[in-house]
Formats: structure tokens, sequence, C-alpha cells
């Protein structure tokens, strides 16, 4: 059986040490909460980036589909086709010469020979309009290639742009996420350390009363004193003289 | 014994997602402002410039080659031989010529036609541009209106050169368009080239 001073000693001591543990278990908990808060919304920023990553490789693939060799073949093919319809469609606005009239009386062997010309500058013109339409779709074709260019390079950079912004919100929220899922002191741990402060206070102040009594004259620790009260504890005058034990 | 304060809430990342939200959704409705500004530049409004191209050239071209005719017909039959082989060569090389020349004219007139689909395509991608840095959609929309009625610098093409005047006017049929006249002449001189077409461009005559 150990005097009250010690009592209050051990008590105050283990309450501390309990308490401490409980905040030291809380402190712990409360790391793990941030650094798991953390995580998810680190988590939830990657996902963002592989949604953005995801639209940037299918605007990619979308235009590198554009200049596949078979698409870009066929795109010529029509480009072609189309320049050497609108060449030959204006060669047939030449209007009516009067070579005609002019012809008409010459000798058969002279029509036939105008006949013959008009038709070999007909198939020149044809084979030249088809050589220049071949020309000049191929600048077509580079025409359209560089606006797609443009077109994939204005949504990619906004893409880009996007992204970049998101990356820095995400900093900010793992941030955010670390701060709010900080825990306070345990209340529990902080009730046991009080208790253990004001449990050692207690005893050192009893202690330093006992040793004080120690001390003192021996008149204080007459039954007149000791029936007094105060701060003298009863127990103390069982064997006056000899100190604590 | 004392209770712990409340720890006050950071907010701090809440806020900056809506506004990036905010920003995102105003650059998405900026270009889609931009996107409707410069709808009307579509296959009409370009095949329309190849037309007018060719109203301005076409008419120009078929005169000359009237007047071509007709003085190559007189010239034959003050030399007495407007019916003959020879008239029949000469008559061949101008048809080939004319045909030459509006192929030349039908062809510019799509690399008119590029020409302007190119510079309205820099005017858009310059918007986009902008429209990503201010994110402010109602800006992107003035300055697209604005874009949009400078959107295509006006063409000035000059009248047609004589394309047939080294065929008629000295009797000879020797094909002297090249470089001299003609549509080879003032395609290179008043049309814009085209990305990527400079060198291989239609505009110039292949004879």
């Amino acid at each position: 059986m150990c005097d009250p001073v010690t009592g209050a000693t051990i008590a105050s001591a283990v309450l501390s040490a309990g308490g401490n543990f409980v905040q030291g278990q809380n402190n712990n908990a409360s790391a793990e909460a941030q650094m798991s808060a953390k995580n998810a919304a680190r988590n939830a920023g990657i996902i963002q980036q592989q949604g953005n990553q995801a639209q940037a490789t299918e605007q990619i693939n979308q235009t590198l589909n554009k200049f596949s060799q078979p698409n870009q073949q066929q795109d010529l093919g029509s480009l072609i086709a189309n320049r050497t319809t609108a060449l030959a469609n204006n060669v047939a606005t030449t209007p009516a010469t009067g070579l005609a009239n002019t012809a008409s009386t010459a000798p058969k062997v002279v029509q036939n020979s105008l006949s013959d010309a008009m038709g070999k500058a007909a198939a020149y013109g044809a084979q030249q309009g088809g050589a220049q339409a071949a020309i000049g779709a191929t600048g077509d074709q580079f025409l359209n290639n560089g606006l797609n260019l443009n077109d994939a390079q204005n949504k990619l950079g906004t893409i880009a742009n996007f992204a970049g912004a998101q990356q820095k919100v995400n900093e900010a929220a793992q941030q955010e996420a670390w701060n709010n899922a900080r825990k306070g002191p345990s209340t529990f741990g902080s009730a046991l350390s009080d208790i253990g402060t004001v449990l050692q206070l207690g005893a050192a102040g009893g202690a330093n009363s006992a040793i004080g009594k120690l001390t003192a004259p021996a008149p204080a620790f007459s039954s007149a004193a000791a029936g007094s009260g105060g701060t003298t504890l009863p127990w103390l005058n069982s064997q006056p003289g000899q100190g604590l034990y | 014994m004392c209770l712990s304060p409340s720890i006050p809430k950071d907010d701090s990342a809440d806020l900056a997602a809506q506004q990036e939200a905010t920003r995102e959704a105003n650059i998405t409705q900026g270009q889609s402002n931009i996107d409707s500004a410069f709808s009307q530049f579509n296959d009409p409004y370009y095949n329309n410039i190849s037309t007018n191209y060719e109203d301005y050239y076409n008419p120009q071209l078929d005169q000359q080659y009237q007047d071509a005719v007709n003085k190559l017909t007189l010239s034959l039959g003050q030399q007495g031989i407007l019916q003959s082989s020879e008239a029949d060569r000469q008559l061949k090389e101008l048809q080939e010529t004319d045909d030459s020349q509006k192929q030349a004219v039908a062809s510019n007139a799509l690399n008119a036609a590029n020409s302007a689909k190119q510079q309205v395509a820099q005017q858009k991608n310059t918007l986009y541009q902008l429209n990503n840095t201010a994110a402010d959609p109602s800006q992107a929309a003035s300055l697209a209106a604005t874009a949009v009625s400078s959107a295509v610098s006006t063409p000035t093409y000059s009248p047609l050169a004589n394309a047939f005047a080294g065929l008629v006017g000295n009797g000879s049929n020797a094909l002297a368009l090249q470089g001299n006249s003609g549509i080879s002449n003032f395609y290179n001189t008043t049309t814009a080239p085209i990305a990527g077409t400079t060198s291989t461009g239609s505009g110039t005559l292949v004879q």
C-alpha cells in the first residue's frame, strides 16, 4: 500500500502516459487519413488526366486516319475528278466560232481535215486538262491536309489547355484534401493528459506540504495543529518526526 | 481540460475548380461562337468565288477568241488559203490555245477559292488561340464578327491580256503565249499563292 502522494504520482503518470498514447494513436490516424485523402484526390486527378489523354489520342488517331494511304489516295482521286470536271466544263463554254460556216463550202477533203484537226485539238485539250487537274489536285490535297492539321492542332491545344489547368487545380485539391483530413487532438486523450497533469500538480503540492512539515518545528505536529485541518494531512501525524515512510 | 477548437475547412481547391470549370465552359462557348460566325464560309461560299472568277475572265477570253478567229479568217482569206489544210492547222492551234486558256481560268478559279479558304482558316486559327487565352465568349464573338468581315482580303484581278496575240498578230502559228500574256501571266502576279502549291500549282499553263 502506497501513500496518497505516491498514488497520485503514479496515477498521474499512468493517465499522462495513457493520454499521450491516445494522442499518438490519434495523430497516426490523422496522418493516415490525410495521406488517404491526398491519394484519393491525386487519383481523381489521374483519372481526369487519363480522360484528357484519351481525348487527345482519339483526336490524333482521327487525324492520322485521314493521312492513311487509302484515304489519301481516295481524297486525291476525288480532287482530281473535281478539277478535271471543272476544267472540262469551262472549256465547253467556248462559243461557236463560225468556223463551220467558213468551212462549209470547202472541199470535202478540207472539211475532213478540219474535223480531224478539231478532234486532235479536243484530245490534246482533254489530255492537258487532265494533267493540269492532277497537278492542281495535289495542291488541293496539301491544302486540305494542312487545314485538317490546323483543326487538330486547335483541338489538341484546347485539350492541353484544359489539362494543364486541371493539373494545377488537382495539386490544390490534393493539398486541400490533406488539410481537411487532419484530425484535431483527441478529446479523450487530452482529458487523460489533463487529469494526469492535475494529479501530478496535486501530488507535487502534497509532497511539498509534507516536506515542509518535515522540516518545520515540532509544534507544527501537535494535536492542536492536526485538529485545525489546513494542509496538514492526518496520516502524517501518525509518526511525527520520523518523516515520510 | 479543454475542448479542442474546430479546424477551419480549406476550400481553396474547390474555388479553383469552380473557376476552372467556368473558364473551360467559357472557352468552349467561345469556340462555339467562332464556329458559328465562320459557318458562312462553306462550300457554296467558296464555289461562288470560283464562279465569280470564271465569270470575270471567261467573257474576256471568249471575246479575244472570237476576235482571233475573225482575224485569222481574214488573214487566211487574204492569202487565199482559207479553205486549206494550213487553215485547218492554224484553226486547230487557235482552238488548242483557247482550250488551254479556259482550263487555266477554271484552275485558277479553284485556286482563288483555295486561297480564300486558307485565309479564313488562318483567321479562325488566330481567334481560337485568342479565345483560349482570353476565355471570354463575348469577346470571342466580337472578335469573330470583326474577323469575319475581314477574313478574306479583296482579291485584285487584272483584266486578261491578249491570249491570242502571238497566234494571230503576226500571222505565224507559233504558240507564243508562254510567259508573255494570257492567264499564265496574270495569275502569277495577281493571285496569292496557295500553301503547299506554290511551286506545283495549276495556275501556270502547261504546254
